[in-house]
Formats: C-alpha cells, sequence, structure tokens
C-alpha cells in the first residue's frame, strides 16, 4: 500500500510513505533539495525496500548526478552496475513521446524492473511543449506512469523564493497529482532555514505541520516544527504572541550583572 | 532624570489609593455590619473570581513558554506560583457555591500561601542569579502537576477535616486562616518590592507591571484578612484590588508579546 521515502520523518508525516502508484510533486525554489529528496527517495529504495528506481534529469549530466550523489554517501554507478537504478539524461520531448509509443525509457523501466521514478524537474516541459497542451499532456504521462505502477515523483520548481504568494504550478499540476510536498526556504532571526510540508495526499490523512529540513551529509534530515512560529510560509515568519511574549519575560527577569 | 509616562503613573496610584481605601474602611467599617452593606449575590462573586484565574493561567502559560524558550528558572517559579493562585480561585469558587465555605476559605489560603511562595522563589533566583540553565521540560512539567496535585490534596484534607477550621460562617475568620493568609500577604509584598527593585534597574514595563499586580494581590489579600463579612466593602475592595491585578497581569503579557517591545534603558 505504501512505499517509504526510507527518510523516517517524512515517511511518518506521510503516515507510512507514499501511496504506492501515486504521482507525488515536490515543489520548492532552487536550491530547497528537491533534486537530494528525489535521489534520496531512489537510493533508499534499491537500498532499502528492494524497489529498483529511474532518475530522469533534463538539467544535470549523468556525471554531475554520480558526483552530487557521492558527497551524500551514495554510489549510483554501483547500483547502476546492479541494475538497481538508472540515472537517464534526455529531452522533456522523450518523456512525452514515451506515453504514445514503445521508446529507451519504456525499455528501461521493463529491464531493470522499476517500481520508482523521479522526473527532475517537470517544470522543464513548460519550454518545449505549448502551453495550450501541456495540461493535457501532463494528463496522459500522469496516467502512463500510473498504469504502470510506478510510484512516482515529479519535482517542480517554484518561482517565488519568499512572499505571501504561492503558485505550486502554473498549468494545474497541482489537481493532477495525488499527493504535493512543498519545500520552501524562510527567513528566522536573520538566518536562511528550509522549511518542509505536506500540502495533500489523495485518500490519506497527513501531517499538516510545517517541519524544518536540513540537507546533511547522509542527505535530507527533517526535524522539529515550526511550532514556535506563524506564517513560515510566507518566508518571513513571526512568532507566536505567547511565545514572543515569554521570550521577552525571560529577557525581563535576568538581572544584568553591573 | 525620567519621568513616567501617565499610564504608569496612573498604574502605580492603584496601590496606595487601594491601601488608603482600606485603611479607611477598616476604621469606619461597624464590627456589626449593616445587611444593606453586604452585597452578594449568588454566583457572582465565583463568576467574577474566574477571571482572575484565566488571567493568571495565561501568565503561567506564558512563564512556561518563555523558561522553554530561555530557560530561566525564574519564570518557572513564577509560572507554578502564579498556576497556585489561579487554582486558588477555582477551588474556593466551586466550593462557594456549594456553600461551603470553610473549605473555600482553607483551600484558598493554602494556595495563596504556596503561591507566594513559588512566586518569591523565582524573584529570588531573578535577584541573585543572572546565568540561566538549559531549559527542561520535564522540570516544569513536574513543578505545574505538582501545583495541581497539591491543590487536589489540599482539597480533599480540607473536605476531611484534617485542618483546623479556617472560616466560621457567622463568626469570620480563624487564627489559622489569619496566620497563613498574613503570611502570604508579607510574601506576595517583599516579591512586589523585589520585581520592583529589578524593575529599577532594567525599566523594563514587564517588571513594572508584574510588580505592581503582585503588590496588588498583596493588598487584595490584606482585605480579606481584614474582612468580617463576605460581601461586605472590605471584601469588594479587596476582590477589586485582585481584579486590577489580573487587569495589570495581562499588561505586563502585553508588553512581552508582539507590537510593545520591552523598553531598556541603557545604562
Amino acid at each position: 500500500m505504501r512505499a517509504p521515502t526510507g527518510i523516517s520523518e517524512l515517511d511518518a508525516m506521510l503516515h507510512g510513505g507514499l501511496m504506492r502508484g501515486d504521482v507525488t510533486l515536490v515543489v520548492g525554489s532552487a536550491g530547497t533539495g528537491k533534486t537530494t529528496l528525489g535521489l534520496q527517495y531512489l537510493i533508499n529504495g534499491a537500498t532499502k525496500f528492494n524497489e529498483n528506481g529511474l532518475y530522469i534529469t533534463f538539467e544535470e549530466m549523468p556525471a554531475q548526478i554520480y558526483r552530487d550523489a557521492a558527497s551524500f554517501g551514495w554510489d549510483i554507478r554501483k547500483l547502476e552496475a546492479e541494475g538497481k537504478l538508472r540515472v537517464v539524461c534526455t529531452s522533456p520531448p522523450v518523456l512525452v513521446q514515451f506515453v504514445e509509443q514503445r521508446n529507451p525509457i519504456d525499455a528501461i523501466i521493463a529491464e531493470i524492473n522499476a517500481k520508482r521514478i523521479v522526473v527532475d524537474s517537470i517544470s522543464n516541459l513548460e519550454h518545449f511543449i505549448p502551453a495550450s497542451e501541456l495540461r493535457g499532456e501532463l494528463y496522459r504521462l500522469v496516467n502512463h506512469l500510473k498504469m504502470k505502477e510506478l510510484t512516482s515523483i515529479f519535482t517542480a520548481e517554484s518561482h517565488e523564493v519568499f512572499g505571501n504568494h504561492l503558485v505550486v504550478t502554473g498549468v494545474g499540476l497541482s489537481f493532477l497529482v495525488d499527493c504535493i510536498i512543498l519545500l520552501r526556504i524562510v527567513e528566522i532571526q536573520s538566518t536562511l532555514k528550509k522549511a518542509l510540508t505536506v500540502l495533500k495526499i489523495r485518500g490519506s490523512d497527513h501531517d499538516k505541520q510545517l517541519r524544518e529540513f536540513e540537507i546533511t551529509p547522509q542527505g535530507i534530515k527533517i526535524t522539529a516544527p515550526f511550532a514556535q512560529y506563524e506564517g513560515v510560509l510566507t518566508g518571513t515568519p513571526r512568532m507566536s504572541f505567547t511565545e514572543e511574549a515569554g521570550r521577552a519575560w525571560g529577557e525581563a527577569f535576568v538581572r544584568k550583572r553591573r | 532624570m525620567t519621568t513616567l509616562p501617565l499610564s504608569k503613573l496612573l498604574g502605580a496610584m492603584a496601590v496606595p489609593s487601594f491601601i488608603a481605601i482600606l485603611v479607611a474602611l477598616n476604621i469606619l467599617e461597624p464590627a456589626r455590619l449593616d445587611p444593606a452593606l453586604i452585597f452578594d449575590p449568588p454566583l457572582l462573586i465565583p463568576t467574577v473570581n474566574l477571571f482572575v484565574s484565566i488571567v493568571s493561567f495565561l501568565v503561567a502559560y506564558v512563564s512556561a513558554r518563555g523558561y522553554l524558550a530561555t530557560g530561566s528558572t525564574t519564570l518557572m517559579f513564577l509560572g507554578g506560583g502564579v498556576l497556585a493562585y489561579g487554582l486558588a480561585y477555582v477551588g474556593s469558587s466551586t466550593f462557594l457555591i456549594q456553600g461551603s465555605s470553610n473549605i473555600a476559605f482553607t483551600i484558598s489560603a493554602i494556595q495563596f500561601l504556596v503561591g507566594s511562595i513559588l512566586n518569591a522563589v523565582g524573584v529570588v533566583f531573578a535577584l541573585t542569579a543572572s546565568e540561566r540553565s538549559r531549559p527542561v521540560r520535564g522540570k516544569m512539567v513536574l513543578l505545574y502537576v505538582g501545583v495541581l496535585i497539591l491543590m487536589v490534596l489540599v482539597t480533599v484534607a480540607s473536605a476531611q477535616g484534617a485542618f483546623p477550621p479556617f472560616f466560621i460562617p457567622g463568626v469570620g475568620s480563624t487564627p489559622p486562616r489569619m496566620w497563613v493568609l498574613g503570611a502570604a500577604v508579607c510574601v506576595f509584598a517583599l516579591s512586589s518590592l523585589g520585581v520592583m527593585r529589578l524593575h529599577a534597574e532594567s525599566k523594563s514595563d514587564i517588571l513594572y507591571w508584574y510588580g505592581l499586580a503582585m503588590g496588588l494581590i498583596a493588598v487584595g489579600l490584606t482585605a480579606f484578612f481584614l474582612q468580617r463579612v463576605v460581601g461586605g466593602p472590605i471584601g469588594w475592595v479587596g476582590r477589586l484590588a485582585q481584579y486590577v491585578g489580573s487587569v495589570y497581569f495581562l499588561v505586563a503579557v502585553l508588553a512581552g508579546g508582539r507590537g510593545t517591545r520591552t523598553e531598556r534603558k541603557q545604562s
């Protein structure tokens, strides 16, 4: 029923993991960790859950992916050699064609018996497919992946780094996918921190809290919720009233040495 | 030389004003009060006391958040003290409604004393130590739950007649209540002076209003000490002092919260 991501805190937020066969959208601005999350999902699938995976990238060359993954201690070349993972650098039109006819991507899925797929990033399709056709193409892609029973992650770039306005995608993709995970950079006490929340899961309950996460040498590590703050999604959160009052009281009762 | 803003000046006037009224009433009020001067409709006192309890619980909550955020031991004890104070009103109001005035006055007097001691411990920490310790949630929970358990134990013990009578209807307060309440008055008054001394150093709005609130609690308890009849003029002056004290607690919370940051005099 569930496909655990292997990131224990995220799996707890998802009440066990992604729903098997669903399409999940991971949205975030540049530098929020979308690629790391996608790779970690595939690496954990291959190494911990015996589920092979396919990583499709439109932006980075495989060598760059191998290098970046190595910095987290993930040996993609080894997993590729074992037939557990495959990295494919291609162009968006190839991905869309794979819905219509047999092509190399379909062949790879069959070859390695892939159960997981990450498409990084779906935003690139906007540059290659006319806007009037984009939603239809995405709809067909989502359905095709579901028919193949792949548990998929699409990454998508959000243009707003900060601000009150949040557009998940410009083409209504949020309605097509089953789960949305939002990654956001927020400023707290003049420090940039990363926040993660699960916006929706179709057919399942989930943790609604906004949690801080870090990209550690072992990958993504989700920590405490931003319980003391409100308005975190605006990028410039404020402390809750009682928290601010409590801190001010703590300061007030400290006697300064003279 | 700095001058106090009008709001602060008026705020400070409340304490001597209530003391003056109490002194006057204590001199003028006859030993046997005319029934026309007694105002004690059923449920009125418990209802207005609810305001004091709610504000106390808010202050205890803010103190707890402050302790967890800053590790200030002072706040942990102040929070426990204010919680005990708020619970005193909940307990006494419950038994007043049921007509068990002795149990009500026993619970409130003992809880007032517990509250005053915890507040004083907090103030002593503030006056003697500037370092903070790492906040330990368990310690704070233990203190708050301990206050709650104590309240239950005092209630049960009082209902079982384990304490000497604190209040005899028609006669008034007994010496045990006088002692307990008198001690609470003294401890609250000293704590108030301690907080005002801290304020003199930092000019913090929070300390100013908190110190005055404690002062008004002391004045209010003094009135309960002196009152001969529940619902008499002295009793109402005491209750009013405590309600105003609760308003000052709220001002202290607001001073710490958004929009009204603490003013600190840089020396």
